[in-house]
C-alpha cells in the first residue's frame, strides 16, 4: 500500500524532503515505517527517541495500523506558542 | 478568529471584534520575537498547517467548555520573523476578568504544547 510522508523542521533538514512516498506491506504500522524510513536515513536514528506521529492530521501511536493512501507525519516535539 | 497566517497580526482588529455588550474583559497575550544569545537575526517559523489549524480549533472549542467566556481568538504567524515581530496573539473575551485571563492562559499553554508547529532561530 501507499503511504505518504510528512517530515517537518529538523527532520525535514536531516533528511532534505518534506514529502516522500513509501510503499509498504499491508498491515504495516506507523513503527514499520519509521524503522524503514531510519534505514534509508540513518541519520535520523539519533532523533528516533524524540519523535511524535501523526496519522491523517491526528497524533497517533506508533502501533497504529496503516491504511493505503494514509498521510503520516513524522513530528519534532513542538514549539510554538 | 483562529488563524495560521504570514501576515502580521492587528491585535487591536482583534480585540474589537471581541469586544460584546456583554464582555466586561477582554484579556490577551502577545509573543513576540525576542533577543536572544541563540536569536542572531530572528525566527524560522514552520507549520504542519492543516493539522495545525485543527488543533488551534480544537484548543478555542475546548477553552469555551472548560471557561466562562464568550470568545476566543488564536492567531499564530509562520514563515520568517524578526527581532520584534509578532509571533502569537491569544484573546478571550468574559463578562468577568478572571476567567478571560484564565482562558487566554490556558489556550497558550495548550498551543505550546499540542499544536504542530515549530521555531528554529535563525
Amino acid at each position: 500500500m501507499r503511504i505518504h510522508l510528512k517530515l517537518f523542521a529538523t527532520f525535514r533538514e536531516v533528511v532534505g524532503e518534506r514529502d516522500i512516498v513509501m510503499e509498504v506491506g499491508a498491515g504495516s504500522t506507523v513503527e514499520d515505517i519509521v524503522t524503514e524510513l531510519l534505514g534509508k536515513y540513518p541519520r535520523l536514528k539519533a532523533h528516533r527517541d524524540s519523535m511524535i506521529y501523526s496519522v491523517n492530521k491526528e497524533y497517533a501511536d506508533p502501533g497504529a495500523t496503516l491504511s493505503d493512501g494514509d498521510e503520516v507525519g513524522i513530528l519534532p516535539p513542538v514549539t510554538g506558542g | 478568529m483562529i488563524s495560521i497566517q504570514n501576515e502580521d497580526i492587528s491585535p487591536e482588529e482583534i480585540i474589537n471584534a471581541l469586544k460584546a455588550p456583554e464582555a466586561g474583559a477582554v484579556v490577551s497575550f502577545l509573543g513576540v520575537v525576542r533577543r536572544d544569545p541563540d536569536v542572531a537575526s530572528g525566527l524560522e517559523v514552520e507549520a504542519y498547517e492543516e493539522m495545525a489549524l485543527e488543533r488551534l480549533r480544537e484548543i478555542a472549542k475546548a477553552a469555551k467548555k472548560r471557561f466562562e467566556i464568550l470568545d476566543i481568538a488564536i492567531v499564530h504567524r509562520i514563515g520568517t520573523l524578526a527581532l520584534g515581530d509578532n509571533i502569537t496573539f491569544i484573546a478571550s473575551s468574559a463578562a468577568h476578568r478572571s476567567d478571560a485571563f484564565a482562558a487566554t492562559e490556558w489556550a497558550l499553554e495548550e498551543v505550546k504544547r499540542t499544536v504542530p508547529l515549530w521555531k528554529k532561530e535563525i
